[in-house]
C-alpha cells in the first residue's frame, strides 16, 4: 500500500475540519461511518488505501491522529455516528485536558512535554504502511493548541521524517475586524515562522475569505461553523481527489507540490473552489462548463483567501496553478478554457519564469450526486498572500509595540529569558514576504542568490576591512561576515541582492552602508561590542547572526 | 495424303466420312482438297512437297482450277491452318495439365469452339454430297464466322504464349479481345473470358465461405503471407525513432520466425496476415478495394473458422457462442454461393452485381464480427487493458513501479532472463499492493521485457551522448554516469504483450510494435518525472542555492507539460474517440481502420515521426536524467558546482530552443493540430516568446 498519507488534527479547529474531512472521504468512497465497504460500493477502482487502511475484520480506517489539549471537540466527534470510525489509539487528549488556553507558548510547551507519547502513535501510524508519502497537518494558527501544539510537531516532524512530506491547512483568524482571541496575531505570526520553516507546503484557508463566500455565494447571513468546516473538508477532498482516484497524472501528492511550488519558501497555497452548494439551498450556478468553472476558479470572490492584487506599488501575481477538474471533461475542452484564459489575460503570472494553469482531470466518486456536471478546485500560489502576511504583521507589530499580553508568553520558558522568538518569528514573516513581492519582480531569480566575497584586512590587528571586490554588480541586503576567529583576516560576505541599504556589524569591526557597486568596503570607525544593540534598533534588518 | 498425320480427336467420324465420300465421289476435287485443307491446314494436291505437313505455297497455278477459286482455296488453306494451330495448342494444354486452372479452362472452351468449327465442316460435307454443284465460295461464305475468329485467337494465344501470363492475368488480356466491333469475335471472346471468369469465382467463392484458397497453380490475386515480420517492420525505420528501432529490428526475432515455419502456407494461424493481395496478379478491370474486401472476408472466415476447428486453449463459452454463430454463417455463404453462382450464368461477368454481393458480404460479416469483438470478446475491456499497460492510464501504478524499479533499472545495461523477471515481479506486487489486480486483469498477458539494441547500435547511441558526459563528469568515475542514459533499462524497457486466439485479429505485431513505441516514450517520460520530484524532496530542506531548484522547476515545467499534452491532450482525446467511435460503427474493418489511425495519430503528435524533434526531446529526458542523477551524486558532497549545473542548464535551453525552432516551424505550416495545444501550454504567460524561445538564463 504505497504513499500513504497520515493526517494529523489539531486542537479545536483541526478536528472539527477534520472530522468533516473524513465524512467527506467516507461519502465518496462508499465507506459507513462504522468503517464498513457499502454493498454499493465493493466493486471501485478507487485507492482507499492512501487515506484508509484496512483492519483485520476488513473495516477501514482512516490513516489519522486526534490530537487536542482538552476534550470537548474529539468528545463530540466520538459521540457522533462516527465514533467508530477512528482508531482509538490514535485520539489523544492531555491529560490534564486544561487546554491551551489561546496561548501559542503555552501548546507549544504542552507540544514538548507530549511529544513522547504523541509521537508513539505517530511514529506507529507511520510504520503502519509500506511507504509512508507524507503528512497532512489541519489546524488553525489562532488558538493554542494548533498554533502551539502544531508548530511544536511541525518542527519535530521535519526533524524525524525529513524526507516526507509535510502538507497543512492551516485555517488563518479573521483580520478585518475584532480578533475573538486577542493574543492571536502573536500566534500567528509564531506560527507563521514554523509553517515556513517546517511545512512543505501550506493550504491557507482564511477566515475572513470563508466567512464571506458563505455569506455570498451559500446566501447564508451568519454561516455556522460546520457550514465553514464543510468549505474546508471540500477543498481537502478536492485537492486529493487525484490520489484517491487516480487518472494518468497526479497521483501522489509530490507531483501536486512539487508542480506548484518552485522555490522552498513559496509554499502558501491559496484556493479556490466552483461551484459551491450547501444542503439547503440551491445552487445559482446553473450551467457548468470546464470555461465557466475555470474562470471562476479565477475570480478573487472565489478564492478562499483575501488578497490584495496590489499593495504598495506591487502587482500581484500567480506563480503557478493547478486546477483540479472533476467530473467528465473533453479534454479540448479544457484546452479551449486555457486559450480563451490567455486570450483575455484572465491570470498574471510572474515574468521570471515560464508558469501556466497546469490541469489535472480528475473523476468524480460515483456515490456522491452532484448537480454539477463539472466541478473544479483551484490551488494556487499567488504573491499576492503576502498582503495577508502583511495584515497579520500589523495587528502583531501593533500588539508588540506596547508588549501587550506578552506576560501569559513570559511565564513559559520559551519566552522566560527574553523575547527574541518573537522578533525572530518577525522576522521570518517579514522575509517571506519580502520573498513573495521579489518573486512579482523579473530579477527574483537572483533573489537569496548568496554570493561570497573574500575580504581582505590590510590591518590585520585591527581587524579593519577596507576592500572587498564582488564579481557581480548586485545591490545588498545583509553582509553577514564571519566572526568566529577574529584573529584571522579572511572573511566571509554573504550579500543579498535587490536592498540598498547593508550594515554589518562583527564583533569589533562596523562596516557601514554599501549601496553601489563595485563594492568598496572602507573602514569608517571602530565600534564598541557594546554599541550592537543599540544599532540593531536602528536597523531594520535583521540582526547579523554570526555563521553561515 | 494419306499419310498425313489427322488430328486425333476430332477428325475421325469426318475421315470416315471422307473415305466414303471420295469413294463415291471423286470428280470434286477442290472441294474435297478444300475440306481436307480446312481440317488439317494442309492438302496433298496443294503442298509442294508431300511429306511437309506445313506447305509454305502451293502451286503457282493448277490446270483446270481458276485462279479465283484457287484464292479461295488459298483463303481455306489459311484457316485450316489456324485450327491446326490452335488444335495443336489445346492438345499441348490439356494433355501437360500444368499450365493452371485459367489457361486449361481457356483451351476446354476453345475446343469447344473447334468443335462448334468441326461440326460446321461436317455440316458442309453433308452438304458437299447431297449436292455437287457447290462452289468453294459457298464453303467460304459458309466460315465466315471462323475467318474472322480464328486469326484473333491465334493471335490471342501468341501473345498468351509469348507473354508468359498466367492465371487471373490471362482475363485481362482476354478482356481486351473482347472489346472489338465485330460482334461474333466479342462475343466469342466473351465466352472464353467467361470459362475463366468461371474459375475466378469458384476461387472466390472458395476464400468467401470457407476463407481458403484453391490456387495450386498460384493464380489468384490473393496469395498466402510467407512473410509477416515484414509488416512487423512497420514505419519505424531506425532514422525515425532511435528509441524504437532497437525494438523493431528485434521484432523478426528467430523465437516468432519459428513460430510461422511449423505452417508454412497452411490456413492455421488466424490474424490478418495471413494472406496477402498479389497486386500484379489482379486483373485491370476488377478494382483494388474490391479485391481487398475478398481478402479481409476471406481472411475474416479464417479467423472464424479457426475457432471452430481447434483451439484449445479457448475456453468452453466462446466456442459455443462461435458455434451457434456458424450456422449463420453457412445460410450467408449459401446465399452468397448462389448469387455468385448466378453471375457465371451470364455471359458477361456483371461487375456491379460482384461488387455489390461482396460489399454485402463484406458488410454482414463486418457487423458480425464487430458483433463478436465488441460485444463478446470485449474489444473494449482489451483496450482498456491495452491502455492501463501500454498508455499508462493508471498513474498511481507506474508511478509506484518506477520508484521501485529506478535503481534497478537504471543500472541495468543488459538484458537477462533474471532481471525481466525481478521487473516482472515488482510490477505484480506493484498490481497487488494498488489492489489494481481485479482491474488489470490480464497482467499475465504483458510481460516486460528489455529490448537492448545490439553492440554496434550501442556505440553510436553511446557517442551521440558522449558530449554530456564529459561535460557533467570532468572525472568519468561513477558506473551510473548520466551520459548513457538511452543505453540503461528505463530507455529500453518494453512490454510484450501476448496477444489470444481471436484478438490476434485486431492487434497485429504492427500495433504492438507501435504501442511500445509509445510506451518508450511515455516511461522514460514518467521516470524524469520522478526523479525530478524526488529532486524536490532531497532539497526541500536545503533553502537555499536556488540555481538547482530554478533548474529543476523549468525541466519539471517541460516535462509536466509535454506528460500532460501527450497524456491527456493527444492520448486521452484520441481513445475516447476511438471508443466512441467503436461503439457507435457497425462495420468491423472500420474499426480495425480507426484503431490504426488512432495510433498514427498518436505517434504524430507525440512528434515521433519527426525526426529532429523527436531527437531533440529524447536530448532534454536524458539531459533532465543526468541533471538528477548528478545533482544526487553530489548533494553529499554539499557544495554544487556552479558550473556544471550551468552546463545543464546551458545544454537543456539550447534543446529547448532547438525544439521550439522545429516546433514552431511545423506549427507555421499548420501540420499537426494538436501541436498548438503544446505551444500555449508551455508558452503561457508568453515567458518563451518574450526570451527568444529559451527558458530563461541558467
Amino acid at each position: 500500500m504505497p504513499s500513504e498519507i497520515i493526517t494529523l488534527q489539531l486542537g479545536q479547529c483541526g478536528n472539527q475540519i477534520g472530522m468533516e474531512f473524513w465524512k467527506q472521504l467516507c461519502a465518496e468512497h462508499g465507506i459507513s461511518p462504522e468503517g464498513k465497504l457499502e454493498p454499493f460500493a465493493k466493486e471501485g477502482s478507487d485507492r482507499k488505501d492512501v487515506f484508509f487502511y484496512q483492519a483485520d475484520d476488513q473495516h477501514y480506517i482512516p490513516r489519522s491522529v486526534l490530537l487536542d489539549l482538552e476534550p470537548r471537540v474529539i468528545d463530540g466527534i466520538l459521540k457522533s455516528p462516527y465514533k467508530h470510525l477512528y482508531n482509538p489509539e490514535n485520539v489523544y487528549i492531555s491529560k490534564d485536558g486544561g487546554g491551551a488556553g489561546n496561548n501559542w507558548a503555552q501548546g507549544y510547551h504542552q507540544g514538548d512535554k507530549l511529544t513522547e507519547d504523541i509521537f508513539d502513535i505517530i511514529d506507529r501510524e507511520a510504520e503502519n504502511g509500506d511507504s509512508l508519502e507524507g503528512f497532512v497537518l489541519c489546524h488553525s494558527i489562532a488558538g493554542g493548541t494548533g498554533s502551539g501544539m502544531g508548530s511544536n510537531i511541525l518542527e519535530k516532524l521535519n526533524d524525524r521524517f525529513p524526507k516526507k512530506l509535510i502538507q497543512t491547512y492551516s485555517v488563518f483568524p479573521m483580520t478585518n475586524e475584532v480578533a475573538d482571541v486577542v493574543v492571536q496575531p502573536y500566534n500567528s505570526v509564531l506560527t507563521l515562522k514554523r509553517l515556513t520553516e517546517n511545512a512543505d507546503c501550506t493550504v491557507v484557508l482564511d477566515n475572513t475569505a470563508l466567512n464571506r463566500i458563505a455569506t455570498e455565494r451559500l446566501k447564508k447571513a451568519t454561516p455556522t461553523l460546520a457550514e465553514l468546516n464543510q468549505l474546508v473538508s471540500t477543498i481537502m477532498s478536492g485537492s486529493t481527489s487525484t490520489l484517491r482516484y487516480p487518472g494518468y497524472m497526479n497521483n501522489d501528492l509530490i507531483s501536486l507540490i512539487s508542480s506548484l511550488i518552485p522555490t522552498p519558501r513559496l509554499h502558501f497555497l491559496i484556493s479556490a473552489y466552483t461551484p459551491l452548494t450547501s444542503d439547503n439551498t440551491e445552487s445559482e450556478v446553473r450551467k457548468t462548463t470546464v470555461l465557466d468553472v475555470m474562470r471562476r476558479l479565477l475570480q478573487p470572490k472565489n478564492v478562499m483567501v483575501t488578497t490584495a492584487s496590489r499593495d504598495k506599488n506591487i502587482t500581484h501575481c500567480y506563480v503557478s496553478i493547478l486546477n483540479i477538474i472533476q467530473g467528465e471533461v473533453d479534454p479540448s475542452e479544457v484546452h479551449k478554457s486555457l486559450m480563451r484564459i490567455r486570450e483575455r489575460k484572465l491570470a498574471e503570472f510572474i515574468p521570471w519564469g515560464p508558469a501556466s494553469i497546469q490541469v489535472a482531470l480528475s473523476k468524480k466518486s460515483p456515490y456522491v450526486t452532484t448537480q454539477h456536471r463539472v466541478s473544479g478546485l483551484m490551488l494556487a500560489n499567488h504573491t499576492g498572500i503576502s498582503s495577508l502576511f502583511d495584515r497579520m504583521c500589523d495587528h502583531y507589530d501593533k500588539l508588540i509595540k506596547r508588549e501587550a499580553f506578552v506576560e501569559n508568553f513570559r511565564r513559559l520558558p520559551m519566552f522566560k529569558d527574553n523575547l527574541d522568538e518573537f522578533n525572530d518569528s518577525r522576522e521570518v514573516v517579514q522575509q517571506l514576504m519580502d520573498e513573495y513581492r521579489a518573486a512579482t519582480r523579473k530579477d527574483y531569480i537572483n533573489f537569496g542568490n548568496t554570493q561570497t566575497a573574500q575580504i581582505t584586512s590590510t590591518d590585520p590587528v585591527s581587524n579593519t576591512v577596507d576592500h572587498v571586490s564582488v564579481d557581480r554588480s548586485v545591490q545588498l541586503q545583509h553582509i553577514i561576515v564571519d566572526s568566529s576567529d577574529p584573529c584571522k583576516c579572511t572573511r566571509t560576505i554573504k550579500t543579498h541582492p535587490w536592498r540598498s541599504l547593508a550594515v554589518i556589524l562583527t564583533s569589533n569591526v562596523l562596516l557601514a552602508h554599501i549601496t553601489t557597486t563595485p563594492l568598496i568596503f572602507r573602514p569608517r570607525a571602530r565600534i564598541p561590542s557594546t554599541a550592537r544593540t543599540s544599532l540593531t534598533s536602528k536597523i531594520t534588518t535583521k540582526p547579523v547572526t554570526s555563521g553561515a | 495424303m494419306r499419310q498425313l498425320p489427322l488430328p486425333a480427336i476430332s477428325l475421325r467420324p469426318i475421315d470416315t466420312k471422307f473415305k466414303q465420300i471420295s469413294l463415291i465421289y471423286i470428280g470434286s476435287m477442290a472441294l474435297h482438297e478444300a475440306l481436307i485443307a480446312l481440317q488439317t491446314g494442309c492438302s496433298g494436291l496443294l503442298t509442294l512437297k508431300q511429306d511437309d505437313p506445313h506447305f509454305k505455297k502451293r502451286l503457282p497455278s493448277i490446270p483446270y482450277v481458276h485462279q479465283g477459286e484457287l484464292e479461295i482455296l488459298d483463303r481455306l488453306t489459311q484457316l485450316g491452318r489456324h485450327y491446326h494451330t490452335i488444335d495443336e495448342y489445346v492438345q499441348n494444354i490439356i494433355k501437360t495439365k500444368t499450365s493452371g486452372l485459367y489457361i486449361l479452362s481457356f483451351a476446354f472452351e476453345l475446343r469447344s469452339i473447334l468443335q462448334s468449327y468441326l461440326q460446321c465442316l461436317s455440316q458442309l460435307e453433308h452438304e458437299c454430297l447431297q449436292n455437287t454443284s457447290l462452289t468453294l465460295s459457298h464453303l467460304l461464305i459458309s466460315l465466315t464466322d471462323y475467318t474472322l475468329l480464328f486469326p484473333a485467337l491465334v493471335s490471342l494465344i501468341n501473345t498468351l504464349q509469348s507473354s508468359g501470363y498466367r492465371g487471373c492475368q490471362i482475363l485481362d488480356v482476354i478482356r481486351r479481345c473482347t472489346l472489338d466491333g465485330n460482334t461474333i469475335l466479342s462475343s466469342t471472346m466473351k465466352k472464353l473470358l467467361c470459362a475463366g471468369h468461371r474459375i475466378l469465382i469458384k476461387q472466390i467463392i472458395s476464400i468467401l465461405t470457407r476463407g481458403q484458397v484453391y490456387d495450386e497453380y498460384g493464380e489468384f490475386f490473393i496469395g498466402s503471407n510467407n512473410s509477416i515480420n515484414v509488416e512487423a517492420m512497420g514505419m519505424t525505420t531506425p532514422s525515425i525513432s532511435r528509441m524504437t528501432s532497437a525494438a523493431a529490428s528485434r521484432s523478426h526475432s528467430p523465437e516468432r520466425a519459428m513460430m510461422q515455419t511449423p505452417q508454412p502456407n497452411s490456413a492455421i494461424t488466424p490474424g490478418y496476415n495471413q494472406y496477402l493481395l498479389i497486386p500484379e496478379m489482379l486483373p485491370s478491370y476488377i478494382p483494388l478495394p474490391l479485391a481487398d474486401k475478398i481478402l479481409f472476408i476471406g481472411e475474416s472466415w479464417l479467423l472464424l473458422k479457426k475457432n471452430d476447428d481447434d483451439d484449445d486453449d479457448n475456453d468452453r463459452n466462446t466456442r459455443n457462442s462461435l458455434g451457434i454463430n456458424s450456422i449463420d454463417y453457412d445460410e450467408q455463404n449459401h446465399l452468397v454461393q448462389q448469387q455468385l453462382h448466378a453471375l457465371t450464368l451470364a455471359d458477361d461477368l456483371n461487375m456491379f452485381e460482384l461488387e455489390r454481393i461482396i460489399e454485402r458480404a463484406r458488410i454482414d460479416l463486418s457487423l458480425t464480427l464487430r458483433n463478436l469483438f465488441v460485444d463478446r470478446f470485449h474489444l473494449i475491456d482489451e483496450l482498456e487493458q491495452i491502455r492501463g499497460f501500454y498508455l499508462i492510464e493508471r498513474g498511481e501504478l507506474y508511478t509506484l513501479f518506477v520508484n521501485r524499479t529506478s535503481q534497478l533499472l537504471l543500472n541495468t545495461k543488459k538484458s537477462s532472463n533474471a532481471i525481466e523477471n525481478d521487473i516482472n515481479e515488482v510490477f505484480k506486487q506493484c498490481l497487488n499492493d494498488l489492489h489494481l489486480d481485479t482491474i488489470l486483469t490480464n497482467s499475465d498477458k504483458f510481460k516486460f521485457k528489455l529490448d537492448f539494441p545490439p553492440n554496434e547500435l550501442v556505440n553510436q547511441e553511446i557517442s551521440a551522448a558522449r558530449r554530456l558526459l564529459y561535460r557533467t563528469q570532468g572525472s568519468n568515475d561513477n558506473s551510473s554516469s548520466p551520459s548513457d542514459f538511452w543505453s540503461c533499462g528505463w530507455a529500453n524497457l518494453s512490454i510484450q504483450y501476448k496477444v489470444k486466439y481471436p484478438m490476434k485479429a485486431f492487434f497485429s505485431e504492427n500495433c504492438k510494435q507501435r504501442y511500445n513505441d509509445i510506451f518508450h516514450l511515455l516511461i522514460v517520460l514518467r521516470y524524469v518525472q520522478t526523479e525530478l520530484n524526488s529532486l524536490w524532496l532531497a532539497f526541500k530542506n536545503h533553502h537555499r542555492n536556488s540555481l538547482v531548484w530554478h533548474l529543476r522547476n523549468t525541466m519539471s515545467f517541460f516535462i509536466d507539460n509535454f506528460q500532460y499534452y501527450i497524456q491527456i491532450d493527444v492520448l486521452e482525446y484520441k481513445y475516447q474517440h476511438l471508443i466512441r467511435s467503436i461503439q457507435s460503427s457497425t462495420d468491423f474493418q472500420q474499426i480495425k481502420h480507426l484503431h490504426e489511425l488512432f495510433l498514427a495519430d498518436i505517434q504524430t503528435h507525440s512528434f515521433m515521426l519527426l525526426g529532429t524533434a523527436y531527437q531533440s526531446i529524447k536530448n532534454i529526458l536524458s539531459i533532465c536524467a543526468s541533471f538528477c542523477l548528478t545533482i544526487k551524486q553530489q548533494e553529499k558532497k554539499e557544495n554544487l558546482d556552479e558550473n556544471v549545473l550551468r552546463g545543464f542548464g546551458k545544454d537543456f535551453n539550447d534543446e529547448i530552443k532547438l525544439l521550439f525552432g522545429i516546433l514552431g516551424m511545423v506549427q507555421k505550416h499548420n501540420a499537426l493540430p494538436h501541436l498548438g495545444v503544446f505551444l500555449t501550454r508551455l508558452d503561457f504567460n508568453r515567458f518563451l516568446t518574450n526570451n527568444n524561445g529559451s527558458f530563461g538564463e541558467f
